[in-house]
């Protein structure tokens, strides 16, 4: 029999024993803790990484389905790094078994871990105290777990390094939008080389366009078809939209771009007719000479607008979807009516900055024909300028280093004067003739 | 010497005690060694052993040398097809007394003794082999209407051929059930077997000692198997060793019913019909905790509880004719049943 003294060595023992077991248990625990910590930041930082160097360098399409794809994956490692630092967390059992299994104690641990508050023990219980404490060295919480911090702090540092080292490469992208001219001069867009087109309601103006009333006349009235063209849209191509200019107001948010001064533009008709005009089928009365600014959106991406304008951010103001793009003044009344666009597509091909080809919500065109020349008792006080938000994609050719082109200039050919027609005028032999005009036809 | 006299023993007296009859066993048994340990092991378990094996693989012999070895008393029954469970629990004779009055006595059969082999029992009829059972499970025979009780400790060792099956009755689930293990002899090899000639045919006996005195090796045996019963088992490791027996069943078993465990292993499924009664997850815990005490511990670990399965659960997976076809074995199986319950170690 024990008597009491030898039972209460015993339990000194015990409790010895147990703050061991406790001591390997907060480091085991300590450790998937880390594990945790340090996955779910080195996945938060790859992911954030990852998402403003797209803003940087893709598209908005682009940029928005690797920001979700990787938000996704983010997410998805969120989870499952959380669910193994939960799984991983050890109770005094669990602790107990894995250093039995560590350190060869053979269940002696979890024996004593398991039944320690058990009133009924077994004779050979104090043995087995014994035993286990004649083998503490064995299940030193160094011994059961040598690190101290988790491995995963190496994934951690290298996500780290790898956030630094684009920081300095996207300094070099960093800056606004350069659309007009390096000396400011206004340019002069022909009214028929405008690709009108609605734009977002998140867009600003980005353009103060002037030009004679016949000319602002048939400008509305090509605002007005590109209005129609709106309506006649499906969901897809609208979805679409929405989609580019979520992606490029989230690109100008992360990239903090900053919209240039609004860049002036003539409108000149050079006479023709556009496929874009259309009588009005509003009751708005002609614009006068006197426009004042319009509010601008952007425009459809889809549609590969090739002008790029901006507009100062404290001149965005929302407008109702599919409105155009026009800049409305704070002081004037915005039209609750739909609204058609405009783009410049052929000048924005020219124009375009071409050091960014990075989208954004201050890429966009359009004029509301609604609220274009305001209310009818203020059209007389306009002086015949106004802004119009033209939509920035970048197109599929230009050169880099260019800030601005001259517009595209479709003059008539003269009786002396021939379509080029490289074909026509090269040696080919005729057996190839076809392949190569279904080469350049394409 | 009864046993209130006798002084509790150590894990090391037990372990010591152990290889003791180890060794005198070893002494004329040449090999078997994974037999021997479990031979004993059912012994200071509680249990009683089926031994398979066959002739001349010294399984007779085994049970002659731990009678001895042990200084307990032995008696062996011959199981033929003609033995009546009479013949071996004993019946009541009529006797005629000093004063010429005639009376019924009782006549013990040779099953009362403490270690009992009853040879090739498959050669019975069910009958005479569930004569048995009584005695197996209740240390008790009860002849006419009265119980005699059987002297601790109690301990049957059957053996099996395996061949020369003709004329021979399989033994029913329920009296398999009750053999704690089942130990297999298996045929030695060419070393064992020349050790087997020199030390059989030569003009001296091993001389096998007995470890206890003739007074004192009931109580010190049974004392040893009250040690076993204070091994200590953690919650975790009974878990473990009831996952391993519902492991065995069957996900179609129309036994366990609504109660089935989690989708048996594949080849469980394909070959059991059956798959071990609870009484495999008490022969594992017990024999887990001898295996514990000979290591020189007061706990189980789970380790014993994978070592000791082959041991206490093969004899208690009824195959189907598809593994008779794959020539597949319960040993294979329990094998398996012990990998795929391997992960559920806490």
């Amino acid at each position: 029999m024990w008597s009491s003294s030898q039972n209460q060595r015993s339990e000194e023992k015990l409790r010895l024993i147990l703050g061991q077991l406790a001591s390997v248990r907060v480091r085991l625990n300590g450790l998937a803790l880390q594990a945790g910590l340090f996955s779910s930041l080195a996945l938060l930082l790859i992911t954030s990484a990852t998402i403003v160097f797209a803003a940087y360098f893709l598209m908005p399409v682009a940029f928005l389905a690797v920001s979700a794809a990787v938000t996704i994956g983010c997410l998805a490692g969120l989870f499952f790094a959380l669910r193994n630092c939960w799984r991983n967390q050890r109770s005094a059992e669990h602790a107990a078994a894995l250093a039995d299994e560590r350190a060869g104690m053979k269940g002696r641990l979890l024996t004593l871990a398991a039944l320690q508050d058990q009133p009924n023990r077994s004779a050979l219980w104090p043995y087995l105290v014994e035993d286990a404490m004649l083998r503490r060295d064995e299940f030193t919480p160094a011994r059961i777990e040598r690190q101290r911090i988790s491995r995963w702090i190496f994934p951690l540092l290298a996500s780290m390094i790898l956030a630094l080292s684009i920081a300095p490469l996207l300094s070099h992208r960093r800056g606004p939008l350069m659309l007009a001219s390096a000396n400011h001069q206004p340019l002069t867009l022909n009214l028929r080389d405008l690709n009108l087109d609605s734009s977002d309601h998140h867009a600003s103006g980005n353009a103060r366009l002037t030009g004679d009333p016949a000319t602002l006349r048939k400008l509305a009235q090509m605002m007005a078809a590109a209005r129609r063209r709106e309506q006649n849209r499906n969901l897809l191509s609208k979805m679409m939209k929405s989609a580019h200019s979520l992606a490029g107001n989230l690109q100008d948010r992360i990239t903090g771009r900053q919209n240039p001064p609004p860049m002036d533009l003539r409108l000149a008709d050079n006479g023709g007719h556009d496929q874009n005009s259309a009588p009005p089928e509003d009751s708005n009365p002609p614009p006068s000479a006197s426009n004042g600014p319009k509010s601008g959106d952007a425009g459809n991406p889809q549609d590969a607008p090739k002008t790029p304008a901006t507009v100062p951010e404290n001149e965005q103001q929302s407008s109702t979807p599919g409105s155009l793009a026009m800049q409305t003044p704070p002081s004037l009344p915005r039209a609750g009516q739909p609204q058609s666009g405009t783009n410049a597509r052929q000048s924005a091909n020219q124009q375009r900055s071409g050091g960014n080809d990075s989208g954004g919500a201050s890429h966009g065109g359009g004029t509301d024909p609604q609220g274009l020349y305001g209310q009818p008792d203020r059209e007389q006080k306009n002086d015949g300028n106004f802004q119009i938000a033209i939509n920035a994609n970048p197109g599929q050719s230009g050169h880099a280093g260019n800030h601005s082109y001259p517009p595209k200039i479709n003059a008539p050919l003269n009786p002396d004067q021939h379509p080029d027609e490289p074909v026509g005028r090269a040696a080919v032999p005729a057996a190839e003739r076809s392949t190569i005009r279904r080469i350049f036809d394409r | 010497m009864n046993a209130a006299q006798i002084e509790t023993p150590t894990v090391a007296d037990f372990a010591r005690t152990f290889r003791r009859i180890q060794g005198e066993i070893h002494k004329v048994i040449v090999g078997h060694e994974l037999a021997v340990e479990g031979l004993l092991s059912a012994l200071f378990a509680g249990g009683h052993v089926l031994i398979e094996g066959v002739p001349g693989t010294g399984k007779t012999t085994l049970v002659k040398v731990l009678g001895t070895a042990l200084n307990l008393s032995f008696n062996r029954i011959q199981f033929t097809v003609d033995l009546m469970p009479a013949d071996i629990t004993g019946t009541r004779i009529i006797l005629t007394g000093e004063d010429n009055r005639r009376e019924f006595s009782f006549q013990s059969g040779p099953i009362f003794c403490h270690i009992l082999l009853a040879d090739e029992i498959n050669r019975a009829t069910p009958k005479t082999q569930s004569a048995l059972l009584e005695a197996m499970a209740e240390l008790q025979v009860t002849v006419a209407g009265k119980t005699y009780r059987l002297p601790p400790p109690y301990f049957v060792m059957a053996t099996l051929n395996p061949i020369e099956m003709e004329g021979t009755y399989p033994l029913p689930e329920a009296q398999l059930d009750r053999f704690i293990f089942k130990v297999s002899l298996e045929f030695p090899d060419e070393a064992e077997l020349i050790r087997i000639i020199s030390s059989t045919t030569g003009p001296e006996d091993a001389g096998i000692e007995p470890i206890f005195t003739q007074e004192e090796a009931a109580g010190r045996i049974e004392a040893l198997k009250r040690l076993v019963r204070e091994v200590i088992v953690a919650p975790a490791i009974e878990q473990y060793a009831a996952k391993m027996v519902r492991a065995t069943q069957p996900s179609n078993s129309r036994f366990t019913g609504e109660r089935r465990a989690a989708p048996a292993d594949e080849m469980v499924n394909h070959y059991v019909s059956f798959g071990s009664s609870p009484r495999g997850a008490q022969a594992l815990i017990l024999g887990a905790k001898v295996r514990a005490l000979l290591d020189g511990r007061a706990n189980i670990a789970f380790d014993d509880i994978d070592m000791i399965a082959p041991l206490a659960l093969r004899h208690r997976i009824m195959l189907n004719y598809a593994a008779h076809s794959d020539a597949v074995d319960a040993a294979q199986v329990v094998e398996q049943v012990v990998k795929s319950v391997r992960p559920a170690r806490s």
